[in-house]
């Protein structure tokens, strides 16, 4: 190696091992425990995520996984983090994680236990203790238990200021926690506790007020005085501390918030439509790019439509729709209350038309959702009974449409509640009953378990006196929810139409018996029952019972059909099999359980048919081949094509069978076993596994005369003491069979000899012979022969060796 | 043209056959050591001893978030990929010239002699340095230059801008298939620098079909996982971080094979027509 080489291998060296031993005295823990705290947070939060997918479905292993993950980060990396600020985000995030784990699986006892550990040992860490704190008290909430719920709320207050660090951002849980104490106290109807509560929480945010004075947590503490007075429905002192205040921080911080609740008290609650359109104006001409600025139009939209100044309320409502950045929500308002606008005009035809805008601009949306039964309950108001019927029809099919779209979704919930909505508006009991026995299966929330599972009650009480559901549905609501205020109703309820089911009973005959009086349209793969209608006031269903076997019962035999309508007498069965016997029965049962069997029937379904339609068509390629081809035969039942062929008309199966083809796609065939000149008659038959056949047409096919092979012209290539080469050219036809070199020491070359050489070969066209000898004269001809026995022989060649 | 592709696919094969020799797979396989080496550095950059070198490369000549988890894995491939150019100015020249000289002597029929490759490539590292530098600027300046500069004048969409990518490749491709033959000029002929470059054109200019497709078909068998790592945010969120490294890792083995095929063909074809010509 050359010295500079060296050189440059060294230098190189060198300034590896410098840059890898330079920065030893730098110290990179803070990076490291970053990096790897991380690391940990970030494989957590995969796990976490796997349970956000559906956290219902999630198996508690999983979650079990994912606090162990979180866990793992606040073990590695707490006592590092008291020292490293960068790192608290990180374990507040995992402690958090960890009790939210056991609210999504409504374990509200262990997230509470959660939120006491993290109480207990990151002390130093007050704002996650704040929070923690206050979490206890909304898991309280969670669990119903109001007293344990004030209790962990006052100690939010007492431990811990709405400000933590020097930041002076007010911290929203703690601030808001003294109204959420008053709200627990007249939650409970301890109306004094309550006003003392609100009394406390006023205090307590005058004394915010004035321990961080002009400041945003200064602001935020007055406006919940303001939220205090309303709370107890003092709405003109509640005016008062909000423009208080306006005054007093409108130009120092943004006061929007402040002023959009100031404006809506005047609208709503104290109905002071001057005052509150005064102060939408304000907001308008104040804050035209607030992102919420299009409540301010719709607030003020609301009272014209209210005044009846129509086209005023749709300009305000339309310059909702004209911003450029629109929430989905805000532009729904606004279009709704354009068609109300029109609606409140008269001019149904219009409003018609921006309602349906909503709906297809918006399918996803919940109030997109009601507008079609609304359109149908209008029809309904004014009497215009077929537009109400469409109107429900087309209404239960989009609600079906949406069901099917998002199934286990709130939205689906929704659409599932109208649809039941819109039966019990058309008085159809059972499909109203279908509706919202789906409703109550599905999640929905707790308020609208109640409500369906009461109105289905209702409706078999009141509509169909069917007692026993409806003590059923009842009795699901009390097991489900023990404690709702209206339990005692419920029970009173129940009691009553046990006594009316009682009695009932004892009164009770079997049903009127329904007897199959028909069984028709039959078919391969139908069958359609009629029977006799049950004529009972307390008739319930018809259940039709099918079997393979006879003596149908219910214990043995499938059910088939449910039928709730009284009216319905007849089914069509599309699951059956061809060719099999089947036996029917119709049980009709009544509201007090009793059941009447009635007669049975048999009927077999048909055969399914094998179809085949094979047209064949044929034509001779030479005396001693005919081509046949036909059609494919696209029937399942297919098993195979058999060729007959017979030289008399008439083919059946006693003529000669000449091929059996197993392949449907094949539909060609060459008969090559054919004479000339003669007539022959074919068939095909399609058959089945079975054996039935079909046949094709008949077709009759002369074949030609045979005429002797063309002859070839024979040349010598070649010749030598002992050997001679021969080759000929000529047309090669189809019934060419062989050649054959005859050779003879004479000529004319005689046939008559054996021949010196044959092929089949068609392709050939040499010969060489090595078997002369030097010194004769050799005479050589080639003969082509056919297979119909027929030969032409080439010219002779004479060759003196 | 189809003398051409008869005579691409026969050297190829003649690639294939040197396999035979254990001895040309050495360069190749340090070289593989040293890129995994690297990539295991790379991704335990935080822990010494690795942080003393990385943390402050990182700070100056990245964006700070690439110190953070998973960020880094974002920074990862274009990191490990400046390393592996720097590596090949360093460590990648030599080792090439040493399988050259290896392959020559496997195609020659000589014995195999380790010695004197090694000997050889390292007596010949300025030469090599010098035409590396060379090569590698002027293919940086089409790959990256080229594109850049299509971009600012014709301010193409997302799709035209990959268009303009891929030609700029091609071209860099073009590029590195004119000084294809430099190495084995210089190592095998002893060529000074201008000599090994003015033969290299004028080999290129008599075979250019042959000499760019035994370059491109290597380098752009590697073209589909550049592709793929260029997704880095697709790669992280819907697998793990980790999901980078694996792809590195497969890159390194890619390149092994791929770098064998294109010195093999590169040294082959080299020798068939000089030693024709001699």
């Amino acid at each position: 190696m050359r010295i500079q080489n060296k050189l440059i291998v060294i230098v190189i060296i060198s300034v590896f091992m410098i840059s890898l031993f330079a920065g030893c005295s730098q110290n990179y823990q803070k990076e490291q425990a970053m990096y790897n705290a991380e690391r940990m947070f970030y494989k957590a939060n995969k796990l976490k995520q796997n349970i956000m997918i559906n956290p219902n479905i999630a198996s508690p292993a999983t979650y079990q996984e994912a606090e162990l993950a979180y866990r793992e980060v606040i073990n590695q990396f707490a006592t590092t983090s008291q020292s490293l600020p960068e790192l608290r985000g990180i374990i507040q995030r995992s402690w958090i994680t960890v009790a939210e784990l056991y609210v999504m699986q409504k374990q509200y006892d262990k997230a509470i236990s959660v939120y006491q550990e993290i109480i207990n040992t990151t002390s130093f860490d007050k704002e996650l203790c704040a929070l923690a704190q206050y979490s206890i008290g909304s898991n309280y909430e969670r669990l119903e238990k109001v007293d344990d719920a004030i209790a962990a709320y006052n100690k939010v207050i007492e431990n811990y200021a709405p400000i933590i660090g020097d930041t002076l951002l007010p911290n929203m849980n703690i601030l808001q926690t003294p109204i959420y104490i008053a709200r627990l106290y007249r939650q409970k109807n301890d109306i004094y506790q309550a006003k003392q509560q609100y009394t406390r929480a006023r205090n307590y945010y005058q004394h915010i007020s004035q321990k961080y004075p002009n400041s945003v947590v200064a602001m935020a503490a007055e406006n919940q005085i303001a939220v205090a007075y309303g709370d107890e429905g003092e709405w003109g002192r509640a005016v008062n501390a909000l423009q208080q205040i306006i005054q007093q921080y409108e130009g120092t911080y943004d006061v929007f918030g402040v002023m959009l609740s100031l404006a809506n008290t005047y609208q709503v609650q104290l109905k002071d439509a001057p005052n509150a359109i005064y102060f939408y104006d304000r907001l308008i001409s104040s804050y035209p790019e607030n992102p919420e600025i299009a409540k301010a139009y719709l607030g003020k939209g609301n009272i014209k439509l209210s005044q009846k100044l129509y086209n005023n309320a749709r300009e305000n409502f339309q310059a909702v729709l004209n911003m450029p950045r629109i929430d989905n929500n805000s532009a729904i308002q606004a279009q709704l209350a354009i068609a109300s606008s029109y609606e409140m005009e008269g001019n149904w035809q219009k409003a018609l038309n921006e309602y349906q805008w909503v709906i297809n601009n918006f399918p996803k949306s919940l109030q997109s959702i009601q507008i079609p039964l609304y359109i149908a309950d209008h029809y309904a108001k004014q009497n215009e009974v077929k537009l109400a019927q469409q109107s429900y029809e087309n209404a239960i099919q989009q609600y079906q449409h949406t069901i099917d779209l998002y199934p286990n979704t709130p939205l689906a919930a929704t659409a599932q509640d109208h649809m039941a909505m819109c039966y019990i508006r058309q008085e159809k009991w059972s499909d109203a009953i279908e509706a919202l026995t789906n409703l109550s299966q599905t999640p929905i929330p707790p308020q609208s378990l109640v409500n369906t599972l009461l109105t289905l009650g209702s409706i078999y009480e009141e509509k169909l006196s069917d007692y026993a559901n409806a003590i059923s549905s009842f009795k699901a609501i009390i097991t489900k929810f023990p404690d709702i205020p209206v339990a005692a109703n419920i029970n009173a309820r129940i009691a009553k139409l046990e006594s009316n089911l009682a009695a009932y009973q004892q009164n009770n005959t079997n049903p009127m018996v329904s007897n199959i009086s028909n069984i028709s349209q039959i078919s391969e793969n139908s069958v359609e029952i009629k029977w006799t209608p049950n004529l009972d006031s307390d008739f319930q269903s018809y259940q039709l019972y099918r079997s393979l076997q006879p003596g149908v019962s219910p214990a043995s035999a499938q059910m088939i059909a449910e039928i709730k309508n009284q009216k319905e007498v007849q089914f069509l069965d599309t699951d059956v099999t061809e060719g099999e016997p089947y036996y029917y029965k119709v049980v009709v049962s009544d509201r007090g359980g009793l059941t009447s069997t009635g007669n049975e029937k048999q009927v077999a379904t048909q055969a399914a048919q094998f179809i085949a339609n094979i047209q064949l068509q044929g034509q001779t390629v030479d005396w001693s081949t005919v081509n046949l081809i036909w059609n494919e035969v696209t029937d399942q039942q297919f098993d195979s094509y058999k060729i007959y062929r017979s030289t008399n008309p008439g083919v059946n199966y006693s003529a000669e069978l000449i091929k059996s083809i197993y392949d449907a796609k094949t539909t060609s065939y060459q008969d090559d076993n054919v004479m000339p000149e003669k007539t022959y008659y074919y068939k095909i038959f399609a058959a089945n596994a079975k054996g039935e056949k079909q046949a094709s047409n008949e077709i009759q096919i002369t074949t030609t005369r045979n005429s002797a092979p063309s002859a070839v012209i024979l040349s010598l290539t070649g010749n030598s003491n002992n050997s001679v080469e021969l080759s000929w050219q000529g047309q090669v036809e189809n019934d060419f069979s062989m050649y054959r070199i005859y050779r003879s020491d004479r000529s004319p070359v005689s046939l008559e000899n054996s021949p010196l050489w044959m092929s089949s070969n068609k392709m050939v066209n040499s010969y060489k012979d090595s078997g002369v000898t030097a010194g004769k004269t050799y005479y050589y001809k080639v003969v082509v022969y056919d297979k119909g026995g027929l030969y032409t022989a080439s010219n002779e060649i004479q060759v003196q060796l | 043209m189809f003398d051409g592709v008869k005579r691409i696919f026969w050297l190829w094969g003649q690639c294939f056959k040197s396999m035979g020799r254990v001895s040309t797979f050495v360069p190749f396989v340090l070289y593989a050591l040293v890129q995994l080496g690297v990539l295991i550095s790379l991704i335990n950059f935080i822990n010494p001893p690795f942080a003393n070198i990385y943390i402050p490369i990182i700070k100056k000549f990245f964006n700070a978030a690439a110190l953070h988890y998973p960020t880094f894995y974002v920074f990862v491939a274009p990191l490990f990929n400046q390393i592996n150019l720097v590596l090949s100015g360093i460590i990648g020249i030599v080792l090439i010239a040493m399988a050259t000289k290896l392959f020559a002597q496997k195609f020659r029929d000589e014995a195999g002699a380790f010695g004197e490759a090694t000997g050889t490539s390292f007596k010949k590292y300025g030469s090599l340095f010098v035409v590396w530098l060379i090569e590698t600027v002027l293919t940086l300046v089409i790959i990256i230059g080229l594109p850049t500069l299509l971009k600012k004048i014709f301010d193409p969409d997302y799709r035209m801008m990959q268009i303009f990518e891929f030609a700029g490749l091609l071209l860099g491709i073009l590029v590195a298939s004119l000084f294809a033959y430099t190495t084995a000029l210089i190592v095998l002929d002893n060529q000074s620098i201008g000599e090994s470059l003015s033969k290299t054109l004028k080999i290129f200019s008599r075979y250019s079909f042959t000499s760019y497709v035994i370059v491109a078909v290597p380098t752009l068998a590697y073209f589909p996982l550049s592709f793929i790592l260029r997704k880095v945010d697709f790669l992280i969120t819907k697998f793990s971080p980790e999901m980078i490294t694996t792809l590195l890792g497969f890159g390194i083995l890619l390149t092994f094979f791929t770098s064998y095929l294109q010195i093999g063909s590169i040294t082959r074809f080299y020798l068939l027509v000089t030693e024709r010509k001699r």
